[in-house]
């Protein structure tokens, strides 16, 4: 059932974005000379920056449309993290764009820069909307800068990260009414409609039509609820039509269980076993507020989940066999990814201790299915075998030898993950053989 | 999650606040040819002259029949047009007419300016 792709689907996403941002960048600059750039310099070089921000804006919204195909072959984590460095580029851009009109006006009407920035914003349509905008998406910026990441609740900046489309709604009315680019050309405003207008519609789509959409086909409810062991419980979940649901085994979905209390929380999940069409099972650590509850959902309770999202799958395959590498809970999308993927496999279980292997045993009745084979690796992350760290180079060259003939798949908490990539690059497999997946959201 | 209500409350007003603001334009526009008089004076409006720089529109102010004074009612944001304004106003209160020099480094303006000017004169005559 697995096809191996000759050429990488990520090499292809990021083929495909880069042309769209290319043409997109030639048209504006061609458009922007056309409309005939301003005698002072700086409001050139400020005017363009503006014109370079606000397609990047448009092109943020692209990257977190959650577009079944750019999903599929980035994974969320990367186009997360590809959103993360557009907006802090973006955010430059802006700030250039109102520092270098506002100090070419100064210049020109020979008045300092505040009382000139006052002046425009008082006499000029849409500045005053510019400001506020600009005043939104760097509040949004620095509260997206790590160290305020960290500090704030998920639930807190996504909130304040809403406020990012008032922002997009101000700036768009501005560029309309005041931008030099679009007042005087009919085709440059229609182009800019047409962009700004397919940006949106893909949020629209793919935030809140799909996932709206399949929740009322598909009528999800919690059926059961397992304790896998003192902390790691799954969720079993059916609904109707399940086989026309196009998740794979390694992907995940945000859910959100719809009772008192928790309805607004969305958590990603992954599916700990292959979809077989019928019913979905969700695994999850309790780890924070979210999942420490959920061994308190009671069978029959609504679930409206968005997705299947992630780039974790078969369809990444480049080798004919593979080697999964499971750190902790990470090894939810492993066991379904051992259910799915063609060849043989290894299954590499990192765990801290015994108690914390979960699903041995659906692994091994599995691997005794498949004839793979499984290593349970057992210790706190200090441990070191006879080939020292457990997952250390010469340990995964010991127990698989010909993992350079593999692909590779990784899943686990950060510094498991960190330590079983740096030593994958130190064996020499190549990049394109090795799929890791952060399954947490933006942060 | 209770601190949502009223945030979005108050965004809300602050966003209609700000996106119901009018801007006042730097110029009143006033309509060309229409006279004014207050006292012994007369003040009457030029054309809206449009160039790339912006647009030139004088209001002349003349008293006893001459012409007193000329006040800019739209100036071009550009530098060189704000230099040159003086200048050209100087020139139009010698000459008694819109008959003046182009000024150096501004000829876009000058012409605007003397069309502009010769309109209100012709205005002020009819």
């Amino acid at each position: 059932m697995t096809t191996l792709s000759t050429v990488s689907p990520r090499a292809v996403a990021r083929a495909g974005l880069t042309a769209v941002l290319g043409v997109n960048v030639l048209l504006v600059t061609v458009l922007y000379a056309t409309a005939g750039a301003s005698a002072n310099l700086l409001i050139t070089v400020g005017r363009l920056a503006g014109l370079y921000g606000a397609l990047l804006l448009t092109f943020q919204l692209v990257l977190v449309a959650r577009l079944g195909w750019l999903d599929r072959r980035l994974g969320m984590d990367r186009l997360t993290s590809l959103h993360r460095w557009t907006g802090f580029t973006l955010v430059w851009l802006l700030v250039g764009h109102a520092v270098f009109v506002t100090y070419g006006y100064a210049e020109s009407e020979q008045v300092a820069p505040v009382p000139m920035l006052v002046e425009l914003a008082e006499t000029t349509e849409g500045v005053l909307r510019a400001i506020v905008a600009l005043v939104l998406i760097m509040g949004v910026g620095a509260l997206s800068v790590r160290y305020a990441r960290r500090r704030l609740a998920y639930e807190t900046w996504h909130f304040i990260h809403l406020y990012s489309y008032l922002a997009v709604l101000l700036a768009f009315s501005h560029q309309i009414a005041t931008g030099q680019t679009f007042v005087g050309s009919a085709f440059a405003r229609a182009y800019w409609w047409t962009l700004w207008g397919a940006a949106l519609g893909a949020v629209l789509l793919g935030r809140v039509l799909i996932p709206l959409h399949r929740n009322l086909r598909h009528r999800l409810r919690v059926s059961h609820v397992v304790a896998e062991s003192p902390d790691v419980v799954s969720v079993h979940v059916t609904g109707r039509h399940l086989d026309e649901l196009p998740a794979r085994a390694g992907q995940f979905f945000l859910w959100r269980f719809l009772t008192r209390g928790r309805w607004w929380q969305a958590n990603p999940y992954s599916l700990s076993a292959a979809p077989d069409g019928k019913s979905l099972r969700l695994t999850a650590k309790a780890l924070g507020d979210g999942s420490a509850g959920l061994r308190r959902v009671r069978p029959g309770t609504w679930v409206f989940a968005e997705g299947p999202y992630g780039a974790f799958t078969a369809l990444h395959r480049r080798a004919p066999n593979a080697v999964l590498i499971a750190g902790g809970v990470g090894v939810t999308p492993i066991r379904a990814l051992l259910e799915d993927l063609a060849g043989h496999l290894v299954v590499l279980y990192r765990v801290n201790s015994n108690a914390d292997a979960v699903f041995l045993a659906e692994l091994a009745a599995l691997a005794h299915r498949r004839g793979a084979v499984i290593h349970l690796l057992a210790g706190p992350p200090s441990a070191a075998g006879a080939y020292g760290p457990l997952l250390g180079a010469a340990s995964i060259a010991a127990l698989v030898p010909d993992v350079l003939e593999r692909d590779v798949f990784v899943c686990g908490p950060p510094g498991m993950t960190r330590a079983a990539l740096d030593s994958l690059r130190r064996l020499g497999v190549p990049g394109d053989r090795v799929h890791a997946e952060r399954f947490a959201l933006a942060s | 999650m209770h601190r949502a209500i009223p945030a979005v409350l108050i965004t809300a007003a602050v966003f209609v606040v700000v996106w119901e603001f009018q801007p006042t334009p730097n110029a009143t526009v006033a309509a060309p040819g229409v006279t004014t008089s207050q006292g012994g004076n007369l003040t009457v409006p030029g054309t809206a002259e449009a160039t790339r720089w912006g647009t030139v529109q004088v209001e002349a102010v003349f008293s006893n029949g001459k012409l007193s004074d000329i006040e800019m009612l739209q100036t071009p944001r550009d530098r060189h047009a704000t230099r040159a304004i003086p200048i050209l106003r100087q020139e139009a209160l010698q000459a008694q007419s819109a008959d003046i020099d182009t000024v150096t480094g501004a000829t876009v303006t000058s012409e605007a300016y003397a069309r502009s000017l010769q309109a209100a004169i012709d205005a002020k005559r009819n």
